[in-house]
């Protein structure tokens, strides 16, 4: 959990999204997907009490030593990050938080997410398709200003986006193709699922996953749970969710999960 | 550099620089040892003392949950009585402090005082514990009487280092803080977190506690008041994230320092305090 301080390397703007490119090494060798970093949103001489906000990783490159930030200028912090331009030095603390894992066997690996942390499952495909998983991301916003291009994936990864709200996420995952079974849906196809949610999506997503399986399993399907983290590192206890094992810190004990673990 | 914090108590509890992590700000400390160095030596994180957040005799899950809530000067808390239990500390965590390079202050909450004064007790002779912290505001004990009363409840339960930490909202500051020491208390900190609202993203209107700048006059005027009233070392506490804002702390009669949400911005803010502060002066 080391303190970095990253030159921004290149920035584009996507939609209402600012992609950006860090000069990050040590971050790009440790970093794996569904982890954060803590940046420091105003300049190093200001007052502001104003905390770190967890960023979560879009992409490393442990050999260019590089990381990538998909982010969303949805709080004062947040938009500020999202003005820094090319050439600035930034505040990072990490990578933080527990990872997704992959299971080795899995060939066919089903995303899907909305909200701030569907940046890590860019990461998670990448490092997915390096493996030679092929895979489908779903993803769902308020508004397609939000939703990742799909230039940000890697080409064995098909990408489904809908921007009638979050919840939308739900209707692309359950629904068979016309004509099929009701065992024809993603869910049924998967043999892994990885989902990016936020803490009010939960249930309807496990219910999602029961009704598509005949089986569920510990293991085949995880979530890495957005949502704020103020101090991003488990001693503030200010991101409690409730899980199987009781009260549960999102940042350290988290951010991903098996969701079986978090399903009521 | 050493300060002995508690001059007047048969423990010792000295510490090598002017600058703690007030109460609750680095948790348990469990989660920041490592990358902070806390049982590395020599020490470089720049703090002289840990304070823990707020303990109870037996687990507490608060009601609402913990929360922080960012105004545009300072921090509301919410839920800051959350937590895991005294046993918990005695038989977890208690071992580990004892191996790190700071003093570890347990701050204690109960329900009355003598479920206090018995966690008091319970903290006696256990290694790693240097001392104990009671917050009045958590344990609704602002005015003189319940105070005294409290303070005396303690110090008959424990001969432990007894830190008293003062509200900022108290009617009677400067009479807290006598009475407070005539029963006991060892050193005083001040001020905790004021009593406050602010909304929430969605507009929900919250109460908690405000800390940060926003209550750094507050603080410092205080604690020039009450450095006038009491001969124990004074703790000053509130919106403290710079050199001058220490340095201001001195002048106004703090013999330490207390960082509380500038650590959860930046864990390094003591270390580069005391670079800025030129410690050696001190």
């Amino acid at each position: 959990m080391p303190h970095q301080h990253p030159v921004i390397i290149e920035r584009h703007e996507i939609g209402a999204l600012r992609s950006l490119r860090l000069l990050a090494p040590e971050i790009a060798i440790a970093a794996q997907p569904g982890q954060y970093v803590l940046a420091a949103c105003k300049p190093p001489t200001s007052y502001d009490p104003m905390l770190r906000r967890a960023i979560f990783v879009a992409g490393a490159n442990p050999h260019a030593g590089t990381i990538d930030l998909l982010v969303q200028p949805d709080d004062r912090g947040n938009a500020w990050l999202c003005e820094q331009l090319v050439g600035v030095r930034l505040d990072l603390l990490g990578p933080q938080g527990r990872p997704f894992k992959l299971d080795p066997r899995t060939r066919n690996l089903l995303l899907a997410g909305t909200g701030t942390a569907l940046p890590a499952l860019l990461f998670l495909a990448q490092r997915a398709a390096a493996k030679g998983i092929a895979g489908v991301l779903f993803a769902a916003a308020a508004d397609s200003a939000y939703l990742p291009p799909a230039f940000l994936l890697p080409p064995e990864f098909e990408y489904q986006s809908s921007a009638d709200g979050p919840a939308s996420l739900m209707d692309m995952l359950a629904v068979p193709s016309i004509g099929h079974s009701l065992f024809n849906t993603p869910i049924a196809w998967a043999d892994q699922i990885c989902f990016a949610l936020s803490e009010d999506l939960l249930a309807s997503t496990a219910a999602a996953v029961r009704n598509g399986r005949m089986r569920w399993e510990r293991g085949f399907a995880f979530v890495v749970v957005d949502g704020r983290m103020p101090c991003g590192i488990g001693i503030c206890q200010s991101c409690l969710i409730t899980t199987h094992k009781g009260l549960r810190t999102r940042c350290k004990d988290g951010p991903v999960f098996d969701l079986r673990e978090l399903a009521s | 550099m050493n300060i002995d914090l508690v001059p007047n108590n048969p423990y010792k509890l000295t510490i090598t620089t002017p600058i703690i992590a007030a109460a609750g700000s680095l948790g348990y400390g469990m989660e920041v040892a490592r990358h902070m160095g806390l049982a590395a030596q020599p020490a470089t994180h720049g703090l002289g003392a840990l304070i823990t957040r707020s303990t109870s005799l037996r687990q507490h899950r608060a009601r609402p949950l913990p929360g922080i809530v960012e105004t545009p000067a300072g921090l509301l808390y919410r839920g800051i009585d959350h937590n895991p239990g005294l046993k918990v500390i005695r038989e977890r965590f208690a071992p580990i402090w004892a191996t790190w390079n700071l003093p570890v202050i347990v701050s204690l909450w109960g329900q009355d005082y003598t479920e206090i004064a018995e966690a008091a007790a319970q903290l006696e002779g256990v290694e790693g514990v240097s001392g104990i912290e009671i917050p009045l505001s958590n344990n609704n004990a602002i005015t003189t009487d319940t105070a005294s009363r409290l303070v005396l409840a303690v110090r008959m339960a424990t001969a432990l280092p007894l830190l008293v930490k003062l509200p900022g909202q108290a009617s009677d500051v400067p009479g807290l803080a006598r009475a407070v020491v005539e029963q006991g208390a060892d050193a005083i900190a001040l001020i905790d977190g004021i009593p406050a609202v602010a909304p929430l993203p969605d507009g929900t209107l919250v109460e908690g506690r405000l800390c940060g700048p926003a209550v750094a006059p507050v603080a410092l005027g205080l604690v020039a008041t009450v450095s006038d009233e009491v001969n124990v070392p004074i703790i000053g506490v509130g919106g403290v994230r710079t050199a001058a804002d220490v340095r201001a702390m001195f002048a106004a009669g703090a013999n330490v320092v207390g960082i509380a949400s500038g650590l959860l911005a930046d864990l390094r803010i003591a270390a580069h305090i005391l670079e800025d502060l030129q410690v050696h002066v001190w």
